[in-house]
């Protein structure tokens, strides 16, 4: 009970297009924000704060990149990243 | 609770994305193996015509492209199937095998005309790549273009294989209908396609 309450109110992961942001994430290992933008259904900056947050907590890289399209800005999940979604699945899990 | 409903939500059309991204670029490839094949037979010289060798070899590059492409989805479907905790891996790899066993009673049943196993050999195979098209392409919303591309490659093979008349027109049908359903594909998760 305790561990979930833990994750739950972790103010990183608490707001749910943030946790959606970082499954999504954990699934494709990167997407452009393009992508996220879609995914999300989010506002620009809205979308931009999320992942500003989630960076400075060490779940994920932003980061430019050049690709065929031109520049785009790629989010891509840490190895820290990862460790915490497969925490919050074996919460849940256990949970559920 | 309800938040992380809404995350995976989230994951989900991500997933959805990502397959079908997958399915645009493998029809947009196999589009052309018609095309290719057609040119191979028109620059062979009529006395290699009946040697399979640069078939066979053409299909590997092909081969190897599709096994990339469904790999590294795979490996996302799975991790999206961990998300939302649902076991499935039996029915895929049990899906594989059957499909590889139907290729391989199909090349050993290969001579011009019927023969049983040729029959159960492409019956087995274009069944087991129908199913897992329609399979994967269910992840990602099973759309009008998938099925046509089932039904094309269902007829193509048969029509191909088979002492049939008119087997080139099928192929080229199922060109022109891939060359769609990649193009479709690829522009519901593709910007300025």
């Amino acid at each position: 009970m305790e561990r979930i309450r833990e994750l739950t109110t972790n103010p990183v992961l608490s707001n749910s297009a943030r946790l959606g942001t970082l499954l999504s994430l954990y699934v494709a290992n990167k997407l452009t924000f393009s992508d996220l933008l879609k995914i999300t259904e989010l506002p620009k900056s809205s979308l931009f704060a999320h992942l500003q947050v989630l960076e400075e907590a060490g779940l994920i890289r932003v980061r430019k990149q050049f690709t065929v399209s031109g520049p785009r800005t790629i989010a891509e999940i840490t190895d820290k990243g990862r460790d915490t979604v497969k925490r919050y699945l074996d919460v849940l899990k256990q949970f559920q | 609770m309800k938040s992380v409903e809404e995350a995976k939500e989230i994951a989900r059309r991500a997933t959805r994305r990502i397959i079908r991204k997958t399915l645009g670029k493998y029809y947009l490839l196999w589009s052309t193996y018609p095309l290719v094949i057609g040119v191979l037979y028109i620059l062979t010289p009529p006395s290699l015509l009946e040697n399979p060798l640069p078939y066979i070899l053409t299909l590997i590059p092909y081969l190897t492209l599709t096994s990339y492409f469904f790999m590294d989805m795979g490996k996302k479907l799975r991790r999206y199937k961990e998300l939302i905790g649902w076991k499935s891996r039996r029915r895929v790899s049990l899906l594989i095998v059957l499909m590889l066993a139907g290729f391989v009673m199909l090349v050993l049943g290969y001579e011009p005309g019927f023969n049983y196993l040729l029959i159960l050999g492409l019956s087995l195979y274009t069944s087991t790549v129908d199913y897992y098209i329609y399979y994967t392409a269910s992840f990602a919303r099973f759309r009008y273009y998938d099925l046509l591309t089932m039904v094309t490659f269902s007829i193509s093979m048969f029509v191909w294989f088979l002492p049939l008349p008119y087997s080139e027109a099928p192929y080229l049908v199922m060109s022109v209908v891939w060359i769609f359903s990649g193009y479709s594909s690829l522009s519901e998760v593709i910007e300025d396609v």
